[in-house]
């Protein structure tokens, strides 16, 4: 070995990284050769005076309590979810009181500014997208290992909505998917669970703070797609959702 | 909107959290300022969390420093869009401190600067530590203050090891080049 090869390898030498053989050349070449030798004390002290010199700066006080609270509000949000109960049942009865009395729309509104709620959350929060993917190879099988259904997952890339991912999502204590679809500027968030997991009505519109709600049926679920769209475009969007999903279930399913 | 449970965070909690001085120096580090590294390491966090199924085991310290790393730089590359490069404050505030210490410690008007360097060498790491360029100084961070493997920092900065070799060689060359200028000027 050269003595510029040994030189450059003499980090690696203080570091312990270097090969057995290779380190045994390298204090084969030290043995003879002075100047390498004063080269590798001088790097040693210096390194040693890093080590020593306390350069490190300690996280601030402030910032732990900062994560420590972002992360427990992340918890909470989960743990009150008991407290839901009572809302949820609260719903439900509303809603098949709706449905004795003929009305077209559950009255659950609790359930559609949930939906709002949640999906304004997901899009404004870290947790839009847990499996961020545009294949439903990819989408369908993590929502399957999530949750104890398998929702359908259209791809309708061709029409113009882009599949973006998708999430688990709580709708009081009732786990369910949340696919996210891209059209043009908008994102629309389509909620899917087995029909009555979570009571809805089919196909009726409906709007709150800015967004647009809509439902429909395909095969043995509901969906509720809720965006910022118009309710025009998010009625035709509804509709191409529905068409290729009730087509892949009677395809046998992706 | 979690795709768990509680106990989700807590397991998220007890693999990132002890891990959470590192990932602030690192941060600090390569950001030079307090605030924004407070900024880049939170939103790293959240970003470990988010992408929490998938860790599967392993060294959680690379990995999460390896979040903290690529937000870091998300946050340089903001910067220099916004035309805001690499405003000093570290420089500026370890100019200040030297220049207080050294008109409390020195009235009289002989050759400041070495009095202070030969006062208060660690400082003058710091600053030259500061000084060097993010490549350099992000690997010399990882090895001399987190004692990782060249195998590690290469995973984290996302380099083949010999690139992180030469890296770690040249920033130790500038550092060295200094602490013999200080010796020279103190003897």
């Amino acid at each position: 070995m050269t003595h510029d090869e040994v030189r450059s390898l003499l980090d690696a030498y203080i570091d312990d990284e270097l090969e057995l053989t290779t380190g045994a050349a390298v204090e084969a070449h030290l043995r003879g050769c002075n100047q390498c030798s004063a080269w590798l004390a001088e790097r040693r002290a210096l390194v040693g005076q890093l080590h020593v010199a306390a350069l490190r700066y300690p996280v601030p006080g402030e910032l732990s309590a900062r994560i420590g609270a972002t992360l427990r509000s992340q918890d909470r949000r989960l743990k009150i979810q008991p407290q839901w109960f009572g809302a949820i049942a609260a719903g439900l009865i509303v809603a098949i009181g709706g449905f004795l009395l003929g009305q077209f729309w559950p009255r659950a509104p609790d359930l559609r500014s949930e939906l709002v709620t949640a999906s304004v959350r997901a899009m404004l929060g870290p947790h839009a997208i847990d499996v961020l993917s545009s294949d439903h190879h990819t989408v369908k099988p993590w929502l399957s290992s999530q949750l104890p259904f398998s929702p359908p997952v259209p791809e309708l890339a061709q029409q113009g909505d882009a599949l973006l991912g998708a999430r688990v999502d709580y709708l009081g204590s009732t786990r369910v998917a949340a696919l996210v679809y891209q059209h043009g500027h908008h994102q629309i968030n389509v909620y899917v669970w087995p029909r009555g997991a979570v009571a809805m009505a089919p196909s009726h519109n409906s709007a709150i703070d800015g967004y647009h709600l809509t439902a429909t049926q395909a095969g043995e679920f509901t969906a509720v797609m809720v965006s910022d769209l118009a309710v025009g475009e998010l009625a035709a969007f509804r509709d191409r959702w529905q068409a290729d999903a009730s087509a892949a279930m009677d395809a046998g399913g992706h | 909107m979690l795709p768990g449970d509680g106990a989700r965070t807590q397991r998220f909690e007890a693999v990132a959290l002890p891990h959470l001085s590192a990932a602030y120096n690192l941060a600090r580090w390569i950001c030079r300022n307090e605030a924004d590294a407070a900024d880049i390491v939170q939103e790293a966090v959240m970003r470990a969390l988010q992408y929490f199924d998938s860790y599967h085991g392993g060294d959680a310290r690379a990995w999460l420093l390896q979040i903290v790393r690529n937000s870091a730089h998300t946050w340089i590359g903001k910067n220099r869009v916004a035309g805001r490069v690499a405003l000093d404050e570290f420089e500026s505030d370890t100019a200040a401190n030297l220049e207080g210490r050294w008109s409390a410690a020195n009235p009289g008007p002989e050759d400041p600067l070495t009095t202070v360097v030969a006062q208060d060498e660690s400082a003058r790491l710091r600053l030259a530590i500061a000084r060097l360029p993010v490549e350099q100084r992000e690997v010399l961070i990882l090895r001399e203050f987190e004692a990782m493997s060249y195998r590690q920092i290469a995973g984290i900065t996302g380099c083949p090891i010999g690139t992180v070799m030469s890296r770690l060689s040249r920033a130790r060359d500038q550092l060295a080049e200094i602490v013999r200028g200080e010796q020279r000027a103190s003897s």
